[in-house]
């Protein structure tokens, strides 16, 4: 049982913010992805340098909701990514986020929230707007 | 005037040319996310609502075209793309997708210098579970 609250209109207001976390993208955290994706980190170097690929950014929006929300079975519809820099493996990074709204489409739940990923600095990395269904209609 | 090239690095060069399809991709999707009980990666889960079997991660679908993008644009694509991507159907472990992408707008003042393509990953079963538009800067 979780002892989070449940993802709803009553907790989940725009504005919300969402719990932040830090991560650091090393070889090894990029691995998982890079396997799925058909992809080596070898392609992501330039000058020398392994860059963390986009593609985990668009990841990074499932510790956010999962560890401020209680929801277990939602279902990701969209995202919209915009890169600001491209940063080194290694990089630590801060991603927060905030609720920006939620909605309902023909019976089911939708929630919408900001991904802001940071360096250490400050600086932005890359900023997600995700989507996901979080409660479905009865489809009995 | 001649279309402009991307500078081959890494890995291809692209011709900047409104309808250019990009050389297409074919992944086996993998479920990474399968034992994640009670998600809709959990085949007793998503059965339960009504569907084949758990779904392929979303963000995994749609890494598959920043992978696209990546071969085709290179460094570019990691410091200045964007990716708007919409998950249209369940897309299953089992079988293949492809991952299809056609330039539809070539860098210009008015764009800010970004190439436009419009993308699509495709089931073998001919099923549409993405699409979307990414835009990079080319060098």
């Amino acid at each position: 049982m979780s002892d989070l609250p449940p993802l709803n209109e009553e907790n989940a207001g725009p504005g919300t913010p969402l719990k932040p976390y830090h991560v650091t993208f090393t070889a090894d955290s990029l691995a998982p992805l890079l396997s799925r994706t058909g992809e080596s980190l070898d392609a992501y170097v330039y000058m020398g340098e392994a860059t963390v690929p986009p593609g985990a950014f668009l990841g990074a929006y499932g510790r956010l909701i999962h560890e401020t929300f209680d929801y277990s079975t939602g279902v990701h519809v969209s995202s919209d990514m915009k890169v600001s820099k491209a940063v080194p493996v290694g990089t630590e990074a801060r991603v927060s986020g905030e609720i920006l709204r939620l909605y309902e489409r023909n019976g089911d739940k939708y929630v919408s929230f900001m991904v802001n990923i940071d360096d250490e600095a400050g600086g932005r990395i890359a900023e997600v707007e995700h989507s996901s269904i979080y409660a479905f209609r009865s489809r009995a | 005037m001649a279309p402009l090239r991307v500078p081959k690095e890494p890995l291809m060069a692209v011709t900047l040319e409104v309808n250019t399809d990009l050389p297409r991709i074919t992944i086996a999707p993998i479920n990474a996310a399968a034992d994640s009980q009670g998600s809709i990666h959990d085949d007793e889960k998503a059965r339960e609502m009504g569907f084949r079997g758990g779904f392929v991660g979303g963000s995994t679908i749609l890494a598959y075209m920043s992978r696209l993008m990546h071969e085709n644009f290179g460094r570019v694509w990691v410091e200045t793309g964007t990716l708007n991507g919409r998950l249209r159907r369940p897309v299953y472990e089992g079988g293949d997708v492809t991952v299809e992408g056609t330039i539809i707008e070539t860098p210009s003042d008015a764009n800010g210098g970004r190439v436009t393509v419009e993308l699509q990953v495709v089931t073998d079963e001919g099923e549409i579970g993405a699409i979307g538009s990414a835009t990079c800067i080319p060098a």
